[in-house]
């Protein structure tokens, strides 16, 4: 028995809605761009994104949505291999604008201050709980309230308060950044 | 929504529209066009979105995702690194913690060494202890059959030590390589594993996830284990490409204090 992680995935169909060469097309670049900024180190996201897929290959989920499992997944990922706050949080700060944002070739000056705003808005999101962060990206990616409900463990009714907490702390972590302009 | 101003809820599920029928979009609305603080309250959301949005789309994907995962050459593959030891994972020696138990360890066993009594009380186990170990290796350590003569000699190998307690019942250790080796090891769940992975010639790459370690290289023929496991651990199973299948239960190899086996 030769027990390899990386085998081709052989399960389902194309047509198939667990189809894995499907999913990784329509979601890896959601599921990194989400990962990312929930582990704020892009080659742990990377492999994070890695990871959930193998999952999905070896273990196709049989309740949940694909797309919502996928997260889920890589949520729990992040959040487990992510688990030594201090040095998540360390990375998050730290993390140069050049490896988490995509490469760009020399840019004006106005390319130039979009890079370093949205830089801000990272470090700023790092600043936030997990699970605020985890319910702003999810909202991002375009999950309904229901299913960021069921990840955080909460009432969809509730979901809207906490979005709104979460956004008005981001825009309090945001606002010395634009004073400051 | 209270009579006063918008609820923040109210705010968010009107800003991302689909929970909210016509008529409670228009009462938001209306609300919004004559109410300064809840029009505030509302920029504040929508413009912190905005940001989100905007960052977010300049996240680009890196190279290493472009393909899936199964359709790359093993060579090319990411393997993940062995950084999440600090989370879950003990190595040796890793922590000034264990540093200090160790050192601290040492010295009181170096006191009480310098007691006559003591010493003669440890030298007596001593020898009754070697006998005992040297009867129990020789039933504990299990060789599948395989090209162990040809493997390089045991100085020109580099090793790196693991210790874990796996938090399920069946963890895997992968040899990469050549070889393709597996040991799945159902251990029960909090038990103590050590692991010594061994490769010629250089560190063998260990890559830890939550239930398995791989360990080994791609471009490296051979490599080799020597696991401990705990007295919990029930069994064994030593699997191969090409060498036959081999599953140690402790039945099998029984051992009062735990056992040990050798995969070369």
């Amino acid at each position: 028995m030769r027990l390899s992680v990386v085998s081709a995935p052989v399960a389902a169909s194309a047509s198939s809605p667990m189809d894995p060469e499907r999913l990784y097309r329509e979601h890896v670049a959601s599921l990194y761009r989400y990962a990312l900024r929930l582990c704020g180190d892009p080659e742990l996201a990377a492999d994070v994104v890695q990871e959930t897929f193998m999952r999905l290959v070896r273990r196709p989920p049989r309740d949940l949505a694909p797309r919502a499992w996928l997260f889920q997944v890589a949520t729990n990922l992040a959040r487990e291999w992510g688990r030594t706050g201090a040095r998540r949080e360390r990375l998050l700060r730290v993390a140069p604008v050049d490896a988490l944002l995509a490469d760009a070739p020399p840019a004006p000056d106005a390319d130039v201050l979009a890079r370093e705003a949205h830089a801000t808005v990272h470090a700023a999101l790092a600043g936030l709980s997990e699970r605020d962060r985890t319910i702003l990206l999810m909202r991002e990616e375009g999950f309904t309230h229901a299913e960021i409900a069921a990840a955080v463990g909460t009432t969809p009714k509730s979901v809207g308060t906490l979005i709104a907490r979460a956004l008005t702390k981001l825009a309090a972590l945001l606002a010395p950044t634009r004073e400051a302009r | 929504m209270t009579p006063s101003h918008i609820d923040d809820g109210d705010l968010v599920r009107w800003l991302d529209g689909g929970t909210m029928t016509l008529t409670q979009r228009t009462a938001v609305e209306r609300h919004l066009a004559d109410c300064a603080p809840c029009a505030a309250r509302h920029r504040t959301l929508a413009d912190a979105t905005a940001r989100v949005h905007a960052a977010q789309q300049g996240v680009a994907l890196p190279v290493s995702l472009a393909t899936p995962p199964w359709h790359r050459p093993a060579a090319a593959r990411r393997t993940l690194r062995p950084r999440f030891a600090a989370a879950r994972w003990r190595v040796p020696n890793a922590s000034a913690a264990r540093t200090i138990a160790a050192a601290t360890v040492l010295f009181v066993a170096g006191v009480a060494a310098a007691l006559s009594p003591v010493r003669t009380w440890i030298a007596s186990r001593a020898t009754a202890r070697t006998t005992a170990r040297t009867t129990a290796r020789a039933t504990r350590v299990a060789r599948p059959t395989g090209p162990a003569a040809a493997l390089p000699n045991a100085t020109a190998w580099h090793h790196v030590d693991l210790a874990f307690v796996p938090d399920a019942d069946r963890l895997t250790i992968e040899l990469r390589g050549a070889s393709g080796d597996t040991l799945v090891i159902h251990a029960g769940s909090g038990a103590a594993v050590r692991v010594r992975a061994r490769a010629p010639g250089a560190d063998p790459t260990v890559i830890v996830l939550p239930h398995a370690v791989r360990l080994g290289r791609d471009d490296v023929p051979a490599s080799a284990f020597d696991v401990e496991l705990s007295v919990r651990t029930r069994a064994v199973e030593v699997s191969g490409a090409r060498g036959p299948r081999v599953r140690l239960t402790r039945a099998a190899v029984s051992a009062p204090e735990g056992w040990r086996v050798v995969v070369p």
